[in-house]
This record gives C-alpha cells, sequence and structure tokens, in this order.
C-alpha cells in the first residue's frame, strides 16, 4: 500500500521524481563536458536527448495509483462546488434518486428479510413443510392437503429419510391459565424432543429444551414467548423457574425465548409428554392435547424440496399399506419450503411491487439522467475549453461520471432516510401473511442494496450524458456563441429518456388501476350477512366443568342475557363456528333415503350448534318454515334449520320442510344424543361460511342444548363498533365464571381483513402510492428539465422577441 | 528513431529494463547508458521516456526503488528487481526466445 503513504506526502513525492530527473541530466552534462564539450553545449545536448522534461514527469506522476486518487478527490471537489452553485439542478437529481432509492430499497428490504431470509432459525432458508396431497383434488385447493401427521408417522420420517438432516414435530395445545381478572387460554406448542436442537436458537435467558424433558416421569417444563414474558411477567428475569398453573398441572418456566423465536407464532413450547408419545393415535381423544402434529424438516446440503419429497413419499407409501385410512388413493408426500409455505400467495403482489419499483428506479434514473443531459449541454463549452487544454475524453468522462457519483452518494444517503421512514410505515400495513419471524430492517444486505442501487443508478444516468457530451465535434462547440447548441434541441436521447419515463408511469398508472379495481371487487363480494358490527370470542371451559349438555345449558342461560343487557349490544348467541376461522361438520343420514356414499368427505355438512340468536346476528333470512326459538332451544328439541345450498344439495324437488335426517358424527361424541334424528323446521339464506372463494356450502343450525361437547364461541351484534364493548363483555362473562376462558376476541371484519383483505391492501396501498410518486416525478422531471432549458435559451429567446416573434 | 524502431521498443523496453537491473542496484541514468551500450546505440530513445518506465514497473512491484549515495557522492534513486520482477523476467525472456526462435525459423525455411 505504497501508494497510500505516498498520498498523504505529495510534495516529498514531487521533490524526489525531480531530483531522480534532474540527477540523470547532470550525469549526462558532466560527462559531455569530461569529454571536452563546451558546458553550454553539453547542457544543450543533455537536454535534447533527454527530451522535455516536465512531459515526462507528467507521465511517471501517471503511472502511480496515487495520482488517480487525488485526481478523484479534486473531482469530488469540484463536483460538489459545482453542484452547489447549481442549486436547482442539484435538488431535482437528488429528489429524483431519493425516491428511486428510497423506495426500491424499502421493497427489497421486505423481500429479503420476509421472504428469501425471514427464519432465524439453523438452516432457515432448507426448511420444509410436509404435507400429503391426495392427487384426485386439484393440485390447488385446500382440502386436498393433508399437512399434519400422527408422532408414529413423524418418527418413521424422521428416521428412515436420506434427504433431510432432522425433521420436528409441533401440534397446536390450548391451556387455561388463570390471572388476577379471569382466565386466558394460552397457545401452547407440544414439540418434538428433538426441536429446541433442530431450530438452533439460543434462549434469552435459560436453557433449551432436551430430550431429557421428554422422558417419562420428567417434570412439566416450558419455554415461553417473549411477547408473553413481558404482558404476563413483565420482563422479570426471575422468571426462570417460576411454576405456571396451565390446566391445573404446574409448569416450570425453563427459558424466555428471544423476540425472533415464533414457531406457531405459540405463546409457550412444551416437549410432548411421553405418555403422548405412547398413545395409540387412531383412537380419538378429547383432551386439548394434539393427535395430529405439522411436520418441518431441514433439507441436507445441496437437496432440493422435490428430492426430499419423493424420497418421504417412499415412507409414506410404506405407511400407507399398514393403515391405508389414514391415506388417500393416490397421493404424494410433498416437501415445501416454508417461506413458500408460509408468504404463499403474498409472494406475487411482492414480486409484482418489485417491478413497481424497479419502473420507479427507472423513471428516476430517466429524470438524473435528462438533468445531467441538459446540463453537459449547458456545458459544452466549458468541456470543449477542457478538451482543447489537454484533457482527454476518458478525463473528462471520469470528471462528468463523478458528478454523477456524487448525485448518487447524497441519494443513496437520502434514500435510506426515506427507507427508514419508509418502512415504519409500510410495517404497520404489512399483511400477516409475513410470518412473526421475520425482521424487516435497514439491515447491512439491505443497506448493501442500497449502496449497489446507487451504483447502478449513477452508470444508467451519467455514463450516456457524460459520453453525449464529449462526443462530437469541439471546435464547433467552442466557436458555437453564448448559446447551446442545435443538437440540444434535437437529443434524440433526450426525447427517448422523456417519452420512455411517461410510457412507464403510465404503466405504474394502470397497474395501480387495475389493483385497486380488483381489490375493490373483491371487498364487494357479497357476504351473505354484514360482517362489520359482529364480536366473536371462543369460550373455553376449564376441564371437567360444564361437560354435560344440561351445565351448558345453564351456564349460558346466564350468560347471555347478561350480555344482551350491556348497551349497544343488539343481538347474542353462542355457535361453534366461527365465520373463516373454525368450523365443525358431519355426515348426514336422510331418513328414507340411501346412507351416503363412503368415499365423501368426513364432513360433509357443516354444522352449528347455536343458540336462536345466531339468525339475528347473521341476519340470515328465512326462505321457508321458521327458523328455531327460544323454547326449542330450551327444551332441546331435536330441530333443525337448513340452507339453501342443503336444500339443493339433498331435496332437490321435495318439499324439505318436515324431513327428518341423523349427525352421525354425535354417534361417536361423548354428551352426545344417540341415533338421534333432527327435523327440519325452516330454510335460510346461504352465509359464506367458507370464505370468499368458494360457493357456500350445505349447513344445518341445530339448538346448541342438545349437546354437551365442544368448546362454544359467544357471538355478539353491536350497534356500535364492536372492540369498544369488548370490555364489558368480557367482565360479564367473567362475572359468572373466572375460570372460563374468554379468547381470541375479534371483529369479524378484523378476520376477514386478516385472511382476505390484508396482502391485496397492502399491494393496492404501496403500489398506489409508487404510482403517484413515479407520476410527480414525471411531472416535475418535465418542469425542471423545461424550465432549465428555457433557462439556457433565454439570450435566444430575447433575440427571437427583439426581431418581433410573439 | 525511426517510428518502426520506437514500435519496436515499446514493447521491449520492460524486458530490456528488467534484465539490466538485474545485475544489482543501478540508478536511471545508468540504466539507459547500460541499454545504449551493450544494444550499441541500437535504441536511441530519448533518455526521458525510460523514468515513465521505470516507475510503471516500480508501480506493478517489479522493482524496487531505495535513495542512496552514487559514486559521485551524490544521492541517487537505485533501483532493484524485487522477487515478483525475477519471475516476470524470466517469463519474459522465455516468451521472447521462444518468439525469436520461431521467427527466425520461418526466416530461414520459408524461401
Amino acid at each position: 500500500m505504497g501508494w497510500l503513504r505516498r498520498l498523504g506526502q505529495r510534495s516529498l513525492v514531487d521533490r524526489r521524481l525531480d531530483s531522480e530527473l534532474h540527477f540523470h541530466l547532470e550525469q549526462q552534462i558532466a560527462a559531455y563536458i569530461s569529454s571536452g564539450i563546451s558546458p553550454v553545449e553539453a547542457r544543450r545536448r543533455a537536454n535534447l536527448e533527454f527530451g522535455g522534461i516536465e512531459r515526462f514527469k507528467e507521465e511517471c506522476r501517471d503511472v502511480r495509483a496515487e495520482t488517480r486518487v487525488h485526481e478523484f478527490l479534486y473531482d469530488l471537489r469540484y463536483a460538489w462546488r459545482s453542484l452547489r452553485k447549481d442549486l436547482r439542478f442539484s435538488l431535482l437529481a437528488v429528489f429524483a434518486l431519493t425516491i428511486g432509492i428510497g423506495c426500491s430499497t424499502i421493497i427489497f428490504s421486505i423481500v429479503y428479510n420476509g421472504v428469501l431470509h425471514p427464519f432465524p432459525y439453523q438452516g432457515g432458508e432448507r426448511l420444509v413443510a410436509l404435507s400429503v396431497w391426495d392427487l384426485a383434488k386439484p393440485a390447488d385447493s385446500k382440502e386436498g392437503k393433508r399437512p399434519v401427521f400422527t408422532l408414529p408417522e413423524i418418527r418413521a420420517f424422521r428416521e428412515r429419510n436420506r434427504t433431510l438432516e432432522d425433521v420436528v414435530g409441533w401440534g397446536n395445545w390450548y391451556v387455561l391459565y388463570k390471572t388476577q381478572e379471569g382466565t386466558e387460554s394460552l397457545h401452547g406448542c407440544r414439540v418434538t424432543a428433538n426441536a429446541f436442537e433442530f431450530f438452533g436458537v439460543t434462549p434469552l435467558l435459560g436453557r433449551i429444551l432436551t430430550t431429557e424433558d421428554a422422558k417419562p416421569g420428567a417434570t412439566p417444563i416450558a419455554a415461553i414467548d417473549y411477547k408473553l414474558w413481558k404482558r404476563l411477567f413483565h420482563g422479570d428475569r426471575g422468571v426462570i423457574g417460576a411454576k405456571m398453573i396451565l390446566d391445573d398441572t404446574p409448569v416450570t418456566i425453563v427459558a424466555v425465548m428471544p423476540p425472533r423465536f415464533t414457531p406457531d407464532g405459540a405463546d409457550l413450547w412444551a416437549p410432548v409428554p411421553a405418555s403422548l408419545e405412547q398413545a395409540d393415535p387412531n383412537r380419538i381423544r378429547y383432551d386439548n392435547e394434539p393427535t395430529y402434529f405439522f411436520a418441518t424438516g431441514r433439507l441436507k446440503r445441496g437437496t432440493t424440496p422435490a428430492a426430499a419429497g419423493a424420497d418421504l413419499n417412499v415412507i409414506a407409501k410404506q405407511l400407507a399399506t399398514s393403515s391405508p385410512d389414514d391415506y388417500p388413493q393416490k397421493f404424494s408426500t410433498v416437501a415445501r419450503l416454508l417461506s413458500d409455505a408460509v408468504v404463499a400467495d403474498f409472494k406475487a403482489i411482492l414480486y409484482f411491487l418489485m417491478a413497481a419499483v424497479a419502473m420507479l428506479l427507472l423513471i428516476s434514473c430517466g429524470n438524473v439522467a435528462n438533468l445531467l443531459l441538459v446540463r453537459a449541454t449547458a456545458r459544452e463549452r466549458e468541456i470543449a475549453l477542457r478538451a482543447a487544454i489537454g484533457a482527454s475524453h476518458g478525463r473528462l468522462v471520469r470528471q462528468l461520471l463523478t458528478e454523477a457519483f456524487v448525485l448518487a452518494g447524497i441519494g443513496c444517503f437520502s434514500g435510506c432516510a426515506l427507507a427508514y421512514l419508509g418502512l415504519k410505515l409500510m410495517l404497520v400495513h404489512l399483511p400477516p401473511r409475513i410470518p412473526g419471524e421475520a425482521d424487516i430492517s435497514l439491515n447491512l444486505p439491505v443497506l448493501g442494496f442500497a449502496v449497489l442501487v446507487s451504483l447502478v443508478t449513477v452508470f444508467l444516468s451519467g455514463l450516456s450524458p457524460a459520453l453525449h457530451a464529449v462526443g462530437g465535434n469541439f471546435r464547433n462547440k467552442l466557436t458555437s456563441v453564448g448559446t447551446i447548441s442545435t443538437s440540444f434541441r434535437q437529443s434524440k436521447l433526450r426525447s427517448g429518456l422523456i417519452v420512455g419515463e411517461v410510457a412507464l408511469s403510465m404503466a405504474l398508472l394502470v397497474f395501480a388501476g387495475l389493483m385497486l379495481r380488483s381489490f375493490h371487487a373483491l371487498t364487494h363480494v357479497p357476504f351473505g350477512f354484514d360482517p362489520s358490527r359482529v364480536l366473536s370470542a371462543n369460550l373455553s371451559f376449564p376441564k371437567g366443568r360444564y361437560t354435560t349438555a344440561h351445565q351448558k345449558k345453564a351456564y349460558f342461560d346466564r350468560v347471555l342475557p347478561k350480555v344482551a343487557e350491556l348497551p349497544g349490544v343488539t343481538a347474542v348467541a353462542t355457535s361453534i363456528m366461527i365465520p373463516l376461522k373454525h368450523a365443525a361438520g358431519s355426515v348426514l343420514v336422510i331418513q328414507g333415503k340411501a346412507p351416503p356414499d363412503p368415499h365423501r368427505e368426513r364432513s360433509a355438512t357443516m354444522l352449528d350448534l347455536c343458540s336462536e340468536g345466531i339468525f339475528r346476528i347473521f341476519d340470515i333470512e328465512l326462505v321457508k318454515g321458521r327458523v328455531f326459538t327460544a323454547e326449542d332451544v330450551a327444551a332441546a328439541r331435536r330441530v333443525a334449520v337448513v340452507n339453501q345450498t342443503f336444500v339443493r344439495e339433498f331435496f332437490a324437488s321435495e318439499d324439505p320442510v318436515g324431513q327428518r335426517f341423523k349427525l352421525t358424527v354425535f354417534d361417536e361424541l361423548p354428551e352426545s344424543p344417540r341415533d338421534a334424528y333432527f327435523e327440519i323446521v325452516g330454510v335460510v339464506s346461504d352465509v359464506r361460511n367458507r370464505g370468499l372463494e368458494g360457493p357456500p356450502f350445505q349447513q344445518v343450525y341445530v339448538p346448541y342444548s342438545v349437546s354437551g361437547f365442544a368448546h362454544r364461541d359467544l357471538m355478539v351484534r353491536t350497534s356500535v363498533d364492536p372492540l369498544s364493548v369488548l370490555k364489558s363483555v368480557r367482565q360479564q362473562v367473567w362475572s359468572v365464571d373466572r375460570d372460563v376462558a374468554f379468547a381470541d376476541p375479534e371483529g369479524l371484519n378484523t378476520i376477514l381483513t386478516r385472511v382476505y383483505f390484508a396482502a391485496p391492501q397492502f399491494g393496492v396501498f404501496a403500489i398506489t402510492a409508487f404510482a403517484a410518486v413515479g407520476l410527480l416525478l414525471v411531472v416535475i422531471g418535465v418542469f425542471g428539465l423545461m424550465a432549465y432549458s428555457v433557462s439556457l435559451q433565454r439570450h435566444e429567446i430575447g433575440l427571437r422577441m427583439a426581431l418581433g416573434a410573439t | 528513431m525511426s517510428q518502426e524502431k520506437a514500435e519496436f521498443l515499446k514493447g521491449t523496453l520492460d524486458m530490456l529494463i528488467l534484465k539490466v537491473v538485474a545485475a544489482g542496484p543501478i540508478h536511471g541514468y545508468a540504466i539507459s547508458q547500460r541499454i545504449q551500450q551493450i544494444s550499441k546505440d541500437f535504441f536511441q530513445v530519448p533518455q526521458g521516456s525510460l523514468y515513465p518506465a521505470l516507475h510503471r514497473l516500480e508501480e506493478r512491484g517489479w522493482l524496487d526503488a531505495e535513495w542512496k549515495d552514487s559514486s559521485t557522492g551524490r544521492e541517487a534513486k537505485f533501483y532493484k528487481l524485487t522477487r515478483k520482477g525475477k519471475k516476470q523476467l524470466e517469463a519474459e525472456v522465455l516468451h521472447w526466445e521462444q518468439l525469436s526462435d520461431a521467427v527466425s525459423l520461418i526466416l530461414r525455411t520459408a524461401e
């Protein structure tokens, strides 16, 4: 790094060069003198033979690396000065660059941190979610996919595969936790014993869960989530070793996990207990322990998800021969990258936005290029003069590029500032499709991207104007008097840039328009009911209480009137399904008709166990007969109300009212009527019970008092904002029994937004912003260009006016 | 100096310098004297053009320079070959020999 040292002592280096060359000359002179030539003649000859000393000095300097740096520093200083002198130009250019660089950095950060590298887990890019696909079903449908496995299946995958480093299983485990005011339902996650080693994340406090913790007789332990730690324990570091009472069982907290550790979005993680590990997976259990587990594997290095899928398929085929009921007739096992599986359809929107910001970036490049072009045209004389006194083409291009470089440097800095603010704004609107682990911020790779984009911008926008400026005949430029040359007005490059910019911004606007339209269409799908004023919550009962139909009925007889009395509440009901969240179903046997085809799905008909209020909650229209009444519910009469799709499916030409059917699911469930036939008393309009994509499903409503099974939901219709009554509803529920958990209260609108609207809404929000900014850039660009070029032609315009132009 | 000679020199000057410097530390004036002397004044270039070449070779790390007293008592810049320079010289000499062998072979046999 000699040049770096020499950089600091430039005068010394110059002196040395000087004395080296003079030493040569003097030696030569001395040699001539000693051979008898007169000193004057000797000096003349020596100088002649040596050649121009200053020229060689210059050549010597040129080969030195530090000279380049010096030149660059000079150029920087010059560029800075000239940019400050021409403030209007500089502000326009920096503004365009800030927008271009800032917006692309924002989207890059979301894509990089949210889609490409969302998981802080060991080998996070190689994690795959496993599932079994029924080949008889369309590839995209959710119904054809089984993403869950029994523990023996997961064990088999883990032990016999050759493509995965390891496999973990995790299942939902909802537990009740008592707080001072009432009871909460916590989202626990049962994980296989190897899970913590699998994820490879160091706990914030405490230790990881090991295989020892899953052995028979081990004390129940759990690792808790960072947010839960903050909420329940206020960030107390002494929480390790403390016991939480979960479902009446004391569980010792052994770890607090860092904020980015959120598998399954759970509140706490606990090992699968040995009893569960040994349980028969084919027996239906009625406790809250999971029967089925999601399976996540980590690919070996260099293995593709497809290869892993094929490998696991072999194992699954073996499993299918021993338990054929669990597998479809033709199936395929699929390993899908976790980031693909999680982000799913949101990815399309993100890539679309990436294309949009690329366009935005091009527009701003065009803007800057045009400004630089006008500026370079205005400086034609200066450049010609520099060329005339010896600057080479390369040198001139370098100098002009340095200006673009300075602009891009400032643009990069302000672009990052914009991205920082923009990301804060965007994060609020970011849909929940982005996994909770993702840390979307301005981290090092993103900053690197911003710098890279800035450099690309320099070359895209700086190079062609620079080449344009030094091209052509310098003599003409030198002799032209004070006006800008005619080449300015005829520049194809310049008009091409403007045309390109306007075209790009039009394309952006069209995109935005299309997205807005489809979003509008999506939000206006008729839903069958008005979801805006409905509050839903899940009620979980403590173990061993409210198990029978009578007990549940007695409980709701106290709760429902109390909630109904609250101001702002117009209707209240209990139910077992919340649209888009969860539902129940059963196979149906209709009296006097052939038994159902055994190959049809188990959940052939949706079943709601509800109170009579549900018809008012959903604003359901009565089509025929009557809906069931409070008396029907009180007497637990076996009556049913069906929807129109049900009628179309089962009674195409007959009158459904008075027909009787049996729900086979009741024969299997505890606390439910055996071999019970329900009489249809009425038909109601369809509700979009399967979400916005598919047509409604056949559905029956029966009085909730016929069965004691299952958790129940509370639905409340309000005349005000549903969240405003949340607190008082919860108070009323807990005033009846503090031990019943009031879980996941949400407005139906919130659910709808989360499931369907958040992703497109984000897309619409972002693309509209980009399109608006793009348009603004074009307007400012064209305006700035016109203003600038008019000011340059002032002389000529003045002349024309003096000659009589109007 | 004729035009052809100058073109010819450009490609070979680096090798000649390296060869001369290989004999031991030597200053610029002595290098130019040696080259003229050995080549029997075949290479008559402006002596100054030696210096950009010397500085270029130094920048590439083939030559190392040091200021010390010359035989006349004045301080002069002495150049010597680095290990990298030695390798380069060997490579260039080999290349040159192959080239000149090939050329002379053609000249002799292509009649």
